[in-house]
């Protein structure tokens, strides 16, 4: 199992609340695929509170994909839809608990922003 | 062959092919079935006995069927034949085509009928752009079907082909054999299905069935409904009501059902290049059809709201807050050769995002969706004030962080030489453009306007009023060009004017931003000869450097701008003026059937006396169809005020009596009545086909019309 996508839910149920989720309601599980063995991530979300388990219990949202794919995602070197559209993650259910879960996940680490002119020169 | 192409649609999914039913594209040549912006079909031809068909007539029965009247044989100045072939078409998740031959002779005939198929997979921006593919086809024959594939890595794209009849399949098609008696009929239908594997989208059965008539078993319905669930406008004019009927029709075939919106649809930007997403044309739009359909903005708002920027990502120019510009689905987005999943790179949604969610509110009185929306709502208003001032100096601006794939101009007016210095140069980026401004000011007013009203925190509210209040003294001071008297287009990356004349002065008036001292130089302008063709207001002056009449934002009349000039001098009390405008553009609306095109022309009415329609790829455009209805509200002088609708009237007298009936909103239905008594002389409706020289207006007064509570 990845580290990396690991710290990512842990992170994430340590937040216990995320403000960008506070509209959702509902179940997301992630299906990870690594050889022959499967990891389930459920994330349930009550009005942005969070809870985490590493269960394959019921979801309204299925995505299924593979531990690089995830592992681009959480640290924001993959963008969702566009794996999305590749074909790299399949969905099971509700589309728009993934479109409203990539709020979460991390932006691209290299991007440099609007830049910025202040009174005081060039912020970035 | 006639040239004409034959289109139709449902949401994202349409067909284009010649005038036979044949589809015989090339990568460039803009035929084939297209879904989620991705070529399913290239090639779909029907022969006889080796021989292509010749179209007698063809139909357009609705905008997701047609039917192809053909006998066999080409090229020939008569066709004396003895079969008649019909071909009747509806788009669903691909399509389902009937095939019916008759054969009209004494004897028997055997007939070896075959449709030719093959499928380049190519993205709609290839077949803009003339690219090749990257990945590999392949094609099984199957039992009873035909399957067509390509795949690039993990993506995968499937169009499948299977008939009701017998018929022996191959890997470029399909035959039957057919034998006819004297005066017998033969029928088959065939159904092409497509498919985004690994996307999860995986469907094999089309939604409907073999032998079926209908592409969806509900799609007529669900027109029929459309129309009937709308206002109904009674005129004296009658080219008036065949405008808005042509409008609701369209409006209805631009519907796009996103995925995420339970079957509700938004507004698409244009039909069929543009069947897809745009935050600026589906706010737009849906704008101008409140009266009308409000249903569209709801779905406008919850969707953008749903893909609302949260990160910082600068291949898609997105930030937090941002609304999107355009999605798509196909192959280069999904390899990110495109940045469109979703691309954020526009200057005027996110501002525009808020103004709609305030007028929506105050047609509908939907509560619920206004406050479930409270946070994108400050999201996009915090967007304005910690993203978009890139100049530092409180005005928003634009400049590109994606050079390669992004946009260069994130305004309405995109093209590359749509906003020029009065000597014709071209300023720098960033630009800050001036109606962006005035999109700033009102989303802050009326975002104000929602915080005391249903999010209940009036400190938010006050602190908007201050800012915008501050912006509009700022603006008024540093766009005012004070030896024209009029806003300057833009300021530039030094921020110094950009001082040409535009139709942009038309917007600021529409938010408000204009300080009323200031107003009547502006509607001069607008309706001076430098501006206004007789038509409508031109994007650019005459007498500008880069005018030109037929450039497409430097000098040509869009409807759709008008439409909200039009909005903007009611606003600030020019009754007549807006009368004017609407009756140059409905006129001209009569010359295109009641179909108004995306641009005309800039030639003064005098000049050409029909409007010259500019060539463009994308008709019905969205918010060219809304056009009549905002129309008909600033006519009527339509207004939401707490749960009335004020009934103002200011039309041109040659439309007689005009009413709107069943208007939907907070007050359950109304009607609204209204009779032209606004003077236009010889430039309003009914004197359409004659010369129209626009001329100085005589108003004599407009009766007041009524709003009567219904049901």
């Amino acid at each position: 199992m990845s580290d990396v996508i690991s710290s990512f839910f842990k992170g994430l149920e340590d937040s216990g609340h995320q403000s960008l989720l506070e509209r959702q309601r509902g179940k997301i599980r992630f299906d990870v695929l690594g050889g022959r063995r499967v990891d389930h991530w459920l994330v349930a979300v009550d009005r942005g509170d969070i809870a985490v388990s590493h269960g394959n219990g019921d979801a309204d949202c299925v995505v299924r994909t593979d531990g690089p794919t995830l592992e681009g995602i959480v640290t924001g070197h993959v963008n969702t839809m566009a794996a999305f559209l590749r074909g790299q993650m399949t969905l099971e259910g509700d589309l728009e608990m993934l479109v409203f879960f990539r709020r979460i996940f991390p932006g691209p680490p290299d991007a440099r922003g609007p830049a910025r002119r202040t009174v005081e020169g060039v912020m970035s | 062959m006639s040239g004409e192409l034959v289109k139709i649609l449902d949401g994202n999914t349409f067909v284009v092919s010649d005038d036979t039913g044949d589809i015989e594209a090339s990568l460039t040549d803009p035929t084939g079935l297209f879904s989620a912006d991705t070529r399913f079909l290239s090639r779909w031809l029907l022969t006889v006995n080796g021989d292509r068909l010749t179209a007698l007539s063809t139909d357009d029965l609705q905008y997701f069927k047609a039917r192809f009247f053909l006998v066999p044989g080409t090229g020939t100045v008569y066709v004396d034949s003895k079969l008649t072939v019909i071909r009747t078409r509806s788009v669903g998740d691909g399509f389902h085509e009937e095939l019916e031959l008759f054969n009209h002779d004494e004897s028997p005939v055997d007939l070896t009928v075959r449709i030719d198929v093959g499928a380049d997979f190519a993205d709609l921006f290839e077949v803009k752009d003339a690219l090749q593919k990257k990945g590999t086809y392949s094609t099984e024959v199957q039992d009873g079907r035909l399957l067509l594939v390509y795949e690039r890595e993990t993506y995968r794209r499937e169009t499948l082909i299977s008939a009701s009849s017998p018929a022996a399949y191959d890997e470029h098609g399909l035959t039957f054999e057919v034998h006819l008696d004297p005066k017998e009929r033969w029928s088959t239908t065939v159904d092409v299905v497509t498919a985004l594997l690994g996307a999860g989208v995986r469907k094999w059965h089309a939604k409907y069935a073999h032998g079926a008539k209908r592409a969806r078993p509900n799609m007529e319905k669900d027109l029929e409904t459309w129309v009937e669930e709308a206002p109904r406008v009674e005129s004296d004019w009658e080219p008036l009501k065949a405008t808005y009927r042509r409008s609701l029709v369209d409006l209805a075939a631009l519907r796009f059902r996103p995925a995420i919106a339970a079957g509700g649809s938004l507004p698409a930007a244009g039909l069929p290049w543009f069947m897809a997403m745009f935050g600026r044309d589906s706010i737009f739009t849906s704008l101008q059809s409140l009266p009308f359909t409000p249903e569209l903005a709801e779905v406008t708002l919850r969707t953008l709201a749903a893909f609302q920027g949260t990160h910082v990502d600068d291949f898609r120019d997105e930030d937090p807050g941002r609304i999107l510009h355009e999605m798509r689905y196909g192959e280069m987005a999904a390899f990110e050769e495109r940045p469109h999943t979703p691309y954020y790179g526009n200057a005027d949604a996110t501002a525009l995002f808020v103004v709609l969610m305030d007028e929506y509110h105050r047609w509908t009185g939907d509560t619920k969706l206004v406050r479930e929306l409270e946070q994108e709502a400050r999201a996009a208003l915090r967007w304005i004030d910690e993203y978009a001032d890139l100049q530092g100096n409180g005005y928003i601006s634009y400049k590109r962080r994606n050079e390669e794939t992004g946009l260069e101009n994130q305004c309405w007016k995109d093209s590359w030489d749509s906003i020029s210095y009065h000597d014709g140069r071209l300023p720098g980026f960033p630009r800050a453009t001036c109606e962006l401004q005035g999109y700033a000011y009102d989303a802050k007013m009326r975002a104000a306007r929602l915080a005391r009203l249903v999010w209940k925190d009036v400190p938010f509210a006050e602190r908007l009023e201050k800012e915008a209040a501050d912006l509009k003294r700022r603006f008024n001071r540093d766009f005012w060009v004070d030896d024209g008297e009029f806003f300057a287009v833009a300021l530039d990356a030094d921020g110094v004017q950009v001082d040409s004349l535009t139709s942009n002065n038309g917007h600021l008036l529409w938010s408000g931003i204009v300080e009323k001292s200031k107003a009547k130089r502006v509607v001069e302008h607008l309706m001076g000869p430098r501006l206004f063709s007789g038509w409508g207001v031109r994007t650019l002056a005459e007498e500008e450097g880069r005018y030109n009449p037929i450039g497409y934002h430097v000098g040509t009349v869009w409807p759709f701008d008008n439409s909200f000039i039009a909005w903007g001098l009611r606003r600030y009390g020019f009754k007549q003026e807006a009368a004017q405008i609407a009756a140059g553009i409905l006129d001209a609306a009569e010359f295109f059937d009641g179909r108004l095109p995306e641009a005309f022309g800039g030639y003064p009415r005098s000049l050409t006396r029909y409007p010259v329609q500019y060539p463009t790829a994308c008709s019905p455009q969205a918010w060219s169809t809304g056009t009549p209805m905002l129309l008909l509200r600033t006519m009527l002088g339509l207004e939401p005020i707490d749960d009335h609708l004020i009934v103002d009237p200011g039309l041109p007298e040659g439309i007689g009596a005009l009413a709107v009936l069943d208007i939907p909103g907070r007050w359950g239905h109304v009607d609204a009545f209204g009779r032209g008594l606004i003077d236009m002389e010889r430039s309003g409706p009914r004197m359409g086909r004659q010369l129209g020289q626009p001329r100085v207006l005589s108003a004599k007064g407009s009766r007041s019309g009524k709003g009567g509570r219904r049901k």
